[in-house]
């Protein structure tokens, strides 16, 4: 066979620049710790990784809206447990009030009734960061719960519910799954209800002389708005739990997107350092033989 | 019979011959480093023949010609492989080009690996920005009432529509970029034509009468066809009526020859209308199969004008789904500009503000169903077909049942008989609301067919993976081709290059030779000389 004086650069040229490439790979993926940087690398990889990027941004955002509706829930949950409180100590002043009470006694109850309005009506203008939280969907309403007040005596005749009928803002946990953090319009509706029957309580109880019939009926009422303000927190603390457990969703979700996007793009130290040394190796060796072949000619020989 | 004076005379020839020799052994070893060089040698014959009375013998050995070592087989096969490896690397150029303007590569450091640590401030392709839009929805609609917010969710809009207009400009560029480099290259094609058609004169004027005669033009001649094997295959035949004289033959559309250089004649220079994508000479439209030429172009309109393609159908399904669900009656404003300006797809900036961003249809500051629908479409998978459903409704509410909605989805397009609107919401598995009156009874509906298929994150992940699988396969192509174009140069090469270690050899020989001959011519001369002064004193 005959070997043409450029066939040794010919042949060898290709191979070192080869080996070149795959050292600038290999010292890539290195530095980069990752196994796929650009499309053409890995398209099938690529296109995987790039769902997936997508994908664990969606899950990151779910995450982020069961934090907001856990905080929102949390907010009317607390709330809605001091009303349950005002409800109970009303409760217990009607349960005091009584035929046998004297007419001191029961303007006591009537002033600390008063009061309990007063907190209950502060309680359902409660904000939650700049929002009404009792307010529906009408979250930028200063007072969803406004009062009538009596123009002698300045004390709360009537609470009115000025919020959204409907129901709050649904926020989503997940792609199927929304969750209503805050109240509805008709449980907001309810507690308007439950503060003018802590009115019609306190009423009773200031009429001279104390009747019965009005007081009855007015415990009776009680009885129900405590009843619907436990459902409301029975539901609230209900959709706390969806959200805990979207939450988890969320995070079991997202792990198991990221490890799938590591397997998909992440480097193998092992395999890649293997290739680096290997590769390494052969680009020496090329060098080596060439420099060696490349030192003999018959031109040595000839004088 | 010839005497001594002849005998002086061939020992002469014979010392010419051999110099002759070394001096072409010279030449080849000066063009040791010349790929386009074939190695020569020196045809050697006798200067003429007699009847001594023993034999018919030669008068002497002289030099009849010089041998270009060439194997044409060999030569034509390696202008086809230039051709091809030539078109795939100006594929694998612009390739690489579009995945740069495409601008999607994975980042591992700026992914975070923490679901609580969501970066609302990724840098990165289209696919970063659809989902840092819709996330922008959702974050607005758990929290209609914050400013911030509504800030950079108008921010994440206009970034949205920067990512997906730059990366179609950019691509575009690309396209423009093929076109002025096929121009370029059509330029540097024809001067190469006609400089084969001046080196086909030249032979024809040095080779008259001596055919083959011209190497050193030969070898030029060749060295300019693999130049434009570059640009474009073709054929090479000798002219019927004009031996050393070249054809470059191409063929036309429909398989007919197109002669773009007959010996010293040029057809008509080499063209292309960026109009039609079409190759002409001479007013015929030619058919390129390999090289730069017609590689640009198919790269450019190929892969390129795919994910061009992509990226609108992507900013026309984004426009079309957004405002549906953004403006799902068609009272308010859209989000997007129906018709965009400039670009693929633009956001209606004077439209939607801080202030005037819609989260819910019923205008309360908590209503969040609009900013919910539009951050869902994230999810939505579309697809490219229409689908015929029965609807049944009761002629009041928009509100209809239907015996499935898979496939369905927000602000898909309706028609029925006398109906006509979009989906205003997939309310459970078998209703949904339309954006018009339904009707009283039972109808069959159109729902019609998307620009996309499957989700939008799957359409730029598909778009990317597509543009990057046509440069995969034309890496893998170019590795390979270059390893038959190195092949088939090292199998000339071992036929036409100059060995450097045959070369010196040679010249010993030759150097031997001459001196044998020197010394003949000495010997003659003594002869000479006792013939001449010596005999008879």
């Amino acid at each position: 066979m005959r070997v043409p004086f450029n066939a040794l650069n010919n042949a060898l040229l290709p191979r070192l620049q080869s080996l070149a490439a795959a050292q600038l790979t290999a010292t890539n993926q290195l530095a980069s710790g990752q196994r796929v940087n650009r499309p053409s690398e890995d398209p099938l990889a690529m296109n995987r990784a790039l769902e997936l990027e997508a994908r664990k941004k969606q899950e990151q955002q779910y995450f982020q809206n069961a934090g907001r509706a856990a905080d929102l829930g949390q907010a009317t949950y607390a709330v809605l447990e001091n009303l349950n409180k005002v409800s109970t100590r009303a409760g217990e002043l009607s349960t005091l009030a009584g035929s046998l009470s004297s007419p001191a006694e029961l303007a006591t109850y009537a002033a600390e009734l008063d009061q309990l309005i007063e907190q209950g009506v502060a309680l359902g203008n409660s904000k939650f960061q700049g929002d009404a939280l009792f307010g529906s969907t009408k979250t930028d309403m200063q007072a969803p719960f406004s009062v009538t007040r009596d123009q002698t005596t300045n004390k709360v005749s009537a609470v009115s519910y000025d919020g959204a009928a409907g129901n709050g803002a649904a926020i989503s946990v997940s792609d199927s799954e929304t969750v209503l953090p805050g109240t509805t319009g008709a449980e907001n509706a309810n507690l308007a209800g439950f503060l003018n029957n802590l009115v019609a309580l306190r009423n009773a109880l200031t009429g001279s002389p104390l009747d019965l019939t009005a007081l009855s009926a007015a415990r009776q009422g009680l009885n129900t708005s405590e009843d619907q303000i436990l459902a409301s927190i029975t539901r609230i603390s209900s959709v706390q739990y969806r959200v805990e457990s979207a939450v988890r969703q969320a995070s079991e979700t997202f792990q198991a997107l990221d490890k799938e996007f590591g397997e998909r793009v992440d480097a193998d130290y092992a395999q890649i350092s293997l290739n680096l040394s290997r590769s390494q190796t052969a680009y020496e060796a090329a060098l080596q033989s060439a420099a060696r072949v490349g030192t003999l000619s018959l031109l040595d020989f000839l004088r | 019979m010839p005497g001594l004076y002849f005998q002086l005379t061939a020992g002469t020839q014979s010392l010419r011959t051999h110099g002759k020799s070394l001096e072409i052994t010279g030449k080849n070893l000066a063009n040791l480093n010349n790929p386009a060089y074939a190695r020569q040698r020196l045809i050697q014959g006798q200067v003429g023949h007699y009847d001594t009375g023993v034999a018919y013998e030669g008068l002497g050995v002289e030099g009849t010609g010089i041998q270009q070592v060439r194997d044409p087989l060999l030569d034509r096969q390696v202008q086809r492989e230039v051709a091809k490896s030539e078109g795939l690397k100006m594929k694998q150029t612009l390739l690489t080009r579009a995945e740069t303007a495409l601008g999607h590569q994975i980042n591992r450091s700026s992914s975070s690996g923490f679901v609580d640590d969501l970066n609302q401030s990724s840098s990165g392709g289209v696919n970063l920005a659809l989902s840092d839009f819709f996330n922008a929805f959702q974050s607005f609609a758990s929290k209609p009432t914050d400013i911030g917010q509504r800030q950079i969710l108008l921010s994440r809009a206009e970034t949205l529509v920067s990512r997906i207009n730059d990366a179609d400009e950019r691509l575009a560029q690309v396209q423009t970029d093929a076109v002025d480099q096929i121009d370029q290259d059509l330029a540097a094609a024809n001067e190469i034509l006609n400089r084969i058609a001046a080196i086909n004169y030249q032979v024809g004027v040095a080779e008259n009468g001596k055919p083959g005669a011209a190497v050193d033009l030969r070898d030029e001649r060749l060295a300019k066809l693999e130049e434009l094997a570059k640009y474009t295959d073709f054929e090479v035949r000798e002219q019927p009526e004009g031996p050393g004289q070249l054809q470059v033959v191409v063929r036309d559309s429909a398989g007919k020859e197109v002669l773009l250089v007959d010996g010293r004649e040029t057809s008509g220079p080499l063209d292309y209308n960026p109009g039609t994508g079409e190759f002409n000479s001479g007013g015929a439209i030619l058919r390129l199969r390999q090289g730069r030429l017609i590689s640009a172009k198919q790269a450019a309109e190929g892969p390129v004008q795919d994910s061009r393609d992509a990226l609108s159908a992507l900013a026309g399904q984004l426009t079309q789904s957004v405002n549906a669900a953004y403006n799902p009656d068609g009272s308010g404003v859209d989000f997007f500009d129906a018709t965009p300006g400039s670009g693929l797809i633009s956001f209606n900036n004077a439209g939607v503000t801080v202030a005037s961003l819609r989260s819910g249809a019923s205008g309360d500051s908590g209503a969040n169903d609009i900013a919910r629908a539009v951050g869902s479409l994230s999810s939505v998978v579309f697809a490219k077909q229409t689908l015929t459903r029965s609807i049944t409704g009761d002629g009041t509410s928009n509100r209809v049942s239907i015996p499935s909605t898979a496939g369905l989805h927000i602000g898909q397009a309706y028609s029925g008989p006398g109906f006509s609107g979009v989906i205003l919401s997939v309310d459970d598995a078998t209703h949904i609301t339309l954006s018009g009156p339904s009707p009283n009874g039972t109808l069959s509906f159109d729902f019609a067919a998307d620009r996309i298929e499957g989700t939008f994150a799957g359409h730029v992940a598909r778009t990317v993976s597509g543009l990057g699988a046509a440069l995969a396969t034309v890496n893998t192509q170019v590795e390979d081709q270059g390893v038959s174009e190195r092949m088939v140069r090292e199998q000339r090469d071992s036929v036409s290059g100059v060995s450097q270690d045959e070369e010196l050899a040679d010249m010993m020989r030759f150097q031997r030779a001459f001196q044998a001959s020197a010394r003949y011519v000495n010997v003659v001369d003594e002869l000479l000389d006792l013939v001449v002064n010596r005999l008879g004193a």
